[in-house]
């Protein structure tokens, strides 16, 4: 809506500075966690989340706030939001497949369905969202492709991360072709390779 | 023969293009019956209409289709829920629906759906 732009430029021009609410959207096992842990690492010192290879680690969404960043020759404070990873299915099995008892894993299924609700609900409270996608995945899917667009209606700058490449089967390009409209920068959150450009495009496209 | 819409009811006409491009409504899953010696086209009508989905054609689409929602992570949805147990532990979310702002409904059986309202009225509130 152009209103909430105009506001958005009252507000810099006029108000105290903003605290920039930054979500991180995507699938589950993208590396959400890992990456906000490695921005949050970098500039607080602390940790955000646990991460683990079972999916729907994070079934709650995680914030780490006042988080100042300096990049670009800007100075951003964000409230950083790790939120679990959207799946349009949820199934224990999967968890189980990972060593889950039978129990254990339709809990974590009834929490990460929750969860999937839960990050769709903050989809209003955020300012920009990095969306994550694993450089190794198909990126034509229609969790990305629904959270992309519904960000791209109610106006909230995006910037793609394309994680995990330090994988040998990366193909960021796949995930460029995907969504030539948008930013894209390739990281590896585990390593940090090319983290310092993401804040960058941080610095440059959040509001 | 004619096809019913599975979700809206609508009836449709054998060569209609909507079974193809898909029903007004939006779903794409139709009914039918197979032909009968002697059953005319209105009695045919009159039958569909009382036909409804049951459980064993939602086992039958998951187990004809499930292989491909697998693959492309994609939903079947038929009716007004956007959050669908299919067992204990085994859930199916319609992001799309939730995204767009619809209320969490719930299906928990047959004609039976729960509507989280404050939910539904919190957002009403925040648009206004």
């Amino acid at each position: 809506m152009p209103w909430r732009r105009l506001l958005g430029w009252f507000r810099r021009v006029f108000g105290k500075k903003k605290v920039i609410k930054l979500g991180l959207y995507g699938p589950p096992n993208a590396g959400k966690t890992t990456l906000a842990n490695k921005i949050s690492m970098d500039w607080t010192g602390e940790p955000v989340g646990r991460v683990s290879e079972i999916p729907h680690e994070t079934r709650e969404v995680q914030k780490k706030e006042q988080i100042i960043v300096r990049a670009a020759g800007k100075k951003l404070v964000m409230n950083l939001l790790d939120m679990p990873g959207i799946a349009t299915k949820v199934d224990f099995e999967e968890f189980m497949q990972h060593g889950l008892t039978k129990e254990a894993a339709q809990q974590r299924a009834k929490e990460a369905t929750k969860g999937v609700i839960e990050a769709i609900k903050w989809l209003e409270r955020v300012d920009t969202a990095l969306v994550v996608m694993d450089s190794t995945r198909d990126p034509y899917t229609q969790v990305n492709i629904t959270i992309i667009g519904n960000l791209e209606a109610r106006e909230i700058p995006i910037i793609i991360v394309a994680n995990k490449l330090d994988l040998q089967d990366a193909n960021p390009d796949a995930i460029k072709d995907a969504f030539p409209q948008h930013h894209v920068v390739e990281v590896s959150a585990l390593t940090g390779k090319f983290v310092d450009e993401l804040y960058g495009e941080i610095a440059k496209y959040a509001r | 023969m004619p096809h019913k819409c599975a979700r809206c009811g609508k009836i449709y006409d054998d060569d209609s293009p909507e079974l193809i491009d898909g029903c007004s409504c939006g779903a794409r899953v139709f009914l039918y019956l197979k032909e009968k010696p002697g059953r005319n086209e209105e009695d045919t009508v009159k039958e569909l209409k009382l036909r409804e989905m049951v459980a064993d054609d939602f086992k039958r689409l998951d187990r004809e289709f499930g292989i491909d929602l697998k693959r492309t992570g994609r939903t079947i949805h038929l009716d007004l829920e956007n959050l669908q147990q299919i067992d204990k532990g085994r859930y199916r979310i319609d992001i799309k629906s939730l995204m767009k702002g619809d209320p969490l409904i719930m299906k928990v059986g047959e004609g039976v759906y729960y509507i989280d309202i404050i939910d539904a009225m919190s957002k009403g509130r925040k648009k206004g």
